[in-house]
């Protein structure tokens, strides 16, 4: 009996532990979702109120009109470069991973080690070169610059993917191979579908990755029509009177498909990451 | 005559290798190196973008490592930037997973909440931490007040500007939490039950199995956590643009203001291979003194 208590205090220590932190952890995106329901004199009330009042959910749609700034066609930028992207780089790492899981050719983990390796280098020293190539090629405030470098495979989804395909049994390519199955076939009849949970984790990660993208659209797109909202959000406050409760409501906007995407796919999501951890 | 055939086969292998992976090496190539490259020249030139380079030798680097104060004012903030962040998310990251790790019910409820913050977009995080911080209306001084301490002007300098950034950082450490958490579910339990049966008590379990079995995660989080706090860009720039008066300006926002504001292209490619240099020593640094702290089951 006196271990069960114990054990129920210990239990019961958790429990307040875990709502103490799990509040505070909350507390920011319930305030802003609070400030996206609020006028513009509530904002400044001070001592701040979370939700008092009439709500304003109005406010969800004027964010689409504030300071005329385009932001329903920022979300319609943002999702066409996400959509191709997360479709062309899954497709190119899932080659490319297979390549370096599946294929034995000489001097292959000499290759993996250049793409571990890439993964290290900050992609943000390449932004200035980058920058005067494109300009060169007149490639400059047009969707290439964002988007082609996707179709070459991203190190890091490579990297989830191979993983994955190492843990498939070799037996299956030999079967396939007296079935009489082409590499390419194996690849996409065998291959590909043993390794679908990680194809889906590193889907999750590109949208994560192209959604939040920031520095490089900033640079290479000029016309404001053309930016993704990323960036377009950043614009909302650079006003002279911003006007936080519409800032609030765009803001999660921008965020709800993420958000959503979670709860919907939560196991991939913790996948993703657990891979990236177990064998880094 | 066997050995020969081997070759061919291997020949035949390796072809099919390079071919499946060449959308990798074509990006690496335009991508990667070529910029590298292109950049490593444009670094001894003056470029100013408009006009054609101009060959300066070794001024560039010159100019940053002697004439320029802000690339060392930027640098040390990155730098103490890094190591309060880097720190503070390693045992905060730590500890959450200490308590996430219990099996209790709904846990995966509180793992979910956990990583949360993580998927809020961060330029949308970084308005929010704006409003929560701001001087006037935010809620972060008055809960400061409410605890009968005075107002702080978060955004106003160095120290105070440094202390929201790590705080936000721990607030969106939710990855290097969940990499915590893997970490501690594949060590064995055996491991636990046999020093229970030795008489090790909860605390000394934590410290004598569960660190040392850990340590490759942590080194992992070490790493990631530097180079990531080195890129600080996306944040510092929507919340205070490196202001007010270069209280915040952290080297990549410096970098960025050079090539693309100020269109010193030479400067900026100066710095960016300074960066790339620092970093790449940084992370042999740590990998080379992780031999003697992180342990690798053979």
């Amino acid at each position: 009996m006196g271990t069960k208590k114990k054990n129920n205090i210990v239990t019961g220590i958790i429990y307040v532990l875990l709502v103490i932190l799990s509040v505070t952890f909350m507390l920011p995106i319930i305030w802003l979702f609070a400030n996206s329901l609020k006028s513009q004199e509530q904002i400044f009330a001070f001592p701040p109120v979370f939700f008092s009042g009439t709500l304003h959910w109005e406010n969800f749609k004027e964010a689409f009109t504030y300071n005329s700034l385009p932001f329903g066609r920022f979300l319609l930028n943002s999702t066409f470069i996400t959509v191709i992207s997360m479709f062309a780089s899954v497709l190119s790492s899932a080659l490319i991973a297979f390549g370096f899981s599946r294929i034995r050719w000489r001097g292959r983990d000499v290759v993996f080690y250049i793409v571990v390796i890439t993964m290290i280098i900050p992609q943000e020293i390449l932004i200035t070169p980058q920058f005067m190539l494109y300009n060169k090629l007149s490639l400059l405030d047009t969707y290439i610059p964002l988007i082609l470098p996707w179709f070459f495979g991203r190190p890091f989804y490579i990297f989830i993917m191979r993983q994955a395909m190492m843990g498939i049994p070799r037996e299956l390519d030999e079967s396939a191979k007296i079935d009489g199955c082409s590499t390419f076939q194996l690849f996409w009849k065998i291959i590909i579908p043993q390794s679908k949970a990680s194809l889906i984790a590193a889907a999750i990660y590109a949208m994560q990755d192209q959604w939040n993208s920031y520095l490089e659209p900033m640079v290479f797109i000029n016309s404001l029509e053309k930016l993704p909202v990323s960036v377009g959000l950043s614009y909302f406050s650079s006003m002279y009177s911003t006007q936080w409760q519409l800032v609030s409501a765009a803001a999660i906007i921008v965020a709800l498909p993420l958000l959503i995407l979670f709860i919907f796919c939560q196991k991939y999501f913790i996948q993703g990451v657990v891979v990236s951890g177990v064998k880094g | 005559m066997k050995a020969k055939k081997m070759t061919l086969r291997e020949k035949k292998e390796l072809r099919i290798g390079l071919i499946v992976i060449s959308p990798w090496i074509i990006g690496f190539v335009c991508f990667m190196l070529i910029p590298l490259v292109y950049s490593f020249f444009v670094s001894f030139t003056n470029y100013s973008f408009l006009s054609t380079p101009q060959f300066v030798g070794l001024e560039n680097y010159i100019t940053m490592f002697t004439g320029d104060e802000l690339v060392w004012k930027s640098l040390g903030i990155t730098f103490t930037y890094a190591v309060l962040a880097v720190s503070s998310q390693l045992v905060v990251g730590f500890l959450i997973a200490l308590i996430l790790n219990s099996k209790v019910k709904g846990i995966a409820f509180f793992r979910a909440i956990f990583y949360l913050p993580t998927l809020v977009v961060v330029v949308a995080t970084s308005l929010l931490w704006k409003q929560i911080l701001d001087s006037d209306f935010g809620i972060f001084n008055y809960l400061l007040e409410v605890a009968g301490l005075k107002r702080v002007r978060w955004l106003s300098s160095t120290p105070t500007i440094l202390a929201s950034l790590v705080i936000i950082h721990l607030w969106g450490c939710g990855k290097s939490m969940i990499i915590n958490l893997a970490g501690m579910q594949s060590i064995p339990t055996q491991l636990y039950e046999a020093a229970t049966v030795d008489g090790c008590g909860k605390a000394r379990q934590v410290f004598s199995i569960m660190l040392p079995m850990m340590s490759p995660t942590i080194f992992l989080n070490l790493i990631t956590g530097i180079i990531s706090a080195f890129k600080t860009f996306t944040m510092v720039q929507v919340l205070t643009d490196g202001g007010p008066n270069n209280a915040s300006l952290f080297y990549m926002l410096y970098l960025y203001k050079n090539a693309f504001q100020y269109y010193r292209m030479g400067y900026a490619s100066a710095m960016s291979w300074f960066l790339f240099i620092l970093v790449a020593v940084l992370t042999l640094l740590v990998f080379k003194t992780s031999k003697s702290w992180v342990y690798y089951e053979s």
